[in-house]
């Protein structure tokens, strides 16, 4: 296959295995230019871990970069409240900004506050494995469901709204990745989202009168002490949503199906489940549901003799540099006592991932309780 | 076995998942 059919990011066989094309890039071309993106593909690890400890040069607020080289300029005033309202996430904030809307959430997603959701996510968990039938669609079925029950009780939430959170996070990825559905782009996608913010505003309001055990309530609190708005708290509730809603349930469902192709290393789990933890960080770095993230340069950057030009928009390519050999052996390998495992899934720096820790927790416990209980699943 | 394959979405290069996964949970074991 010549390299132009290889790195076609709109193929969808590209797509659904991106990893040729990044192992292509990694040896050829480790600055490429990708037209369809419009930016940078940083695909090496070791340029990917620099630029996302690089505050200074990379920027997070991109937002307006993402939109521009994806809509059509006629397209793009219809955005302007997608562009506003997202730039208010910690996602897409820099330096003080930034740290304003991490303490936000700080005291929410400590490990100590997180451990105490080990009985209710076992609780969640064993309450859906008791529904499932023998032949099941585990992605409808549980990989859905869990996380979402899960953010309803962090949010306090009823569990019967708990499943909208899906469409709405789904819209917001065409925001942000854009779609290859011609039937369904950001026009439709808007109508979600002001669906989502309208909700979240309702809940903080009722929280507000009415303070309640939960994420939202912790939140206003320290939102109180910091002085913040209620569009930087209402930013951050959302912001979880999208975070840590779709990103979770397609990373427990890939990982799942990773452990089946791989019967010998399946057998190898479910005969010591005490190699989970280890498994689960083989899952993020072979195949991580958050594949790269972005910045915008700040100043013109050169790497590998190739010239980046401030304003550029950067995609750092977290699932090749996971797969790059100069950091991991036999990196296309699958093992689930690879270690060390220093993989990129969640990030690096300041902008590191706030909810690895539940991420794992549940992790962990959803594996191990649907082994336990269908230790003949395949 | 699940008698049908796992379906990838495939229109997003950012944020990988799949549409379903069919599986044969098997007897399971009494809880």
């Amino acid at each position: 296959m010549d390299s132009q059919m290889l790195l076609d990011f709109t193929d969808h066989n590209t797509v659904r295995d991106p990893y040729r094309a990044y192992a292509w890039l990694r040896e050829h071309q480790p600055v490429y230019w990708c037209p369809h993106f419009k930016a940078w593909f940083l695909t090496r690890y070791s340029d990917v871990i620099a630029a996302q400890v690089d505050t200074k040069r990379y920027s997070s607020n991109r937002m307006q970069q993402l939109v521009d080289a994806q809509i059509a300029p006629e397209k793009r005033a219809q955005l302007a409240r997608f562009v506003e309202l997202a730039s208010r996430w910690m996602y897409s904030q820099d330096h003080q900004d930034h740290r304003d809307s991490r303490h936000l959430l700080g005291k929410a997603f400590t490990p100590r506050t997180l451990e105490t959701l080990r009985p209710i996510i076992e609780d969640i968990t064993q309450g859906e494995l008791s529904g499932l039938e023998r032949q099941t669609d585990l992605m409808a079925n549980l990989f859905n469901r869990v996380p979402a029950l899960i953010l309803a009780h962090l949010y306090g939430i009823p569990r019967e709204d708990a499943l909208k959170l899906r469409r709405w996070t789904d819209d917001i990825l065409i925001f942000l990745v854009g779609s290859l559905d011609p039937d369904y782009g950001p026009e439709q996608a808007l109508k979600g989202v002001e669906e989502m913010y309208a909700y979240f505003a309702e809940v903080i309001e009722q929280r507000r009168k009415q303070p309640q055990d939960d994420l939202v309530s912790r939140v206003l609190e320290a939102s109180i002490e910091s002085d913040s708005s209620t569009d930087q708290v209402l930013a951050q509730i959302v912001f979880i949503l999208v975070a840590g809603y779709t990103t979770s349930a397609d990373q427990l469902c890939i990982g799942l199906l990773h452990l089946l192709e791989h019967p010998e290393q399946f057998a190898a789990l479910t005969a010591d489940l005490d190699l989970i933890k280890q498994a689960i960080e083989e899952m993020l770095r072979f195949d991580s549901a958050g594949s790269f993230s972005h910045r915008v340069l700040k100043e013109d950057v050169t790497i590998s003799g190739v010239t980046m030009s401030e304003g550029d928009l950067v995609y750092l390519m977290r699932g090749s540099a996971n797969r790059d050999p100069a950091k991991f052996p036999d990196p296309d390998q699958f093992d689930i006592r690879r270690k060390p495992n220093d993989h990129l899934a969640f990030g690096r720096g300041k902008h590191f991932c706030m909810g690895t820790v539940l991420f794992k927790l549940e992790a962990e416990i959803v594996f191990t309780l649907l082994l336990t209980r269908f230790p003949g699943l395949s | 076995m699940a008698d049908k394959p796992a379906i990838w979405r495939e229109n997003n290069l950012q944020f990988r998942g799949l549409k379903s996964l069919p599986i044969d949970l098997g007897k399971g074991v009494e809880q």
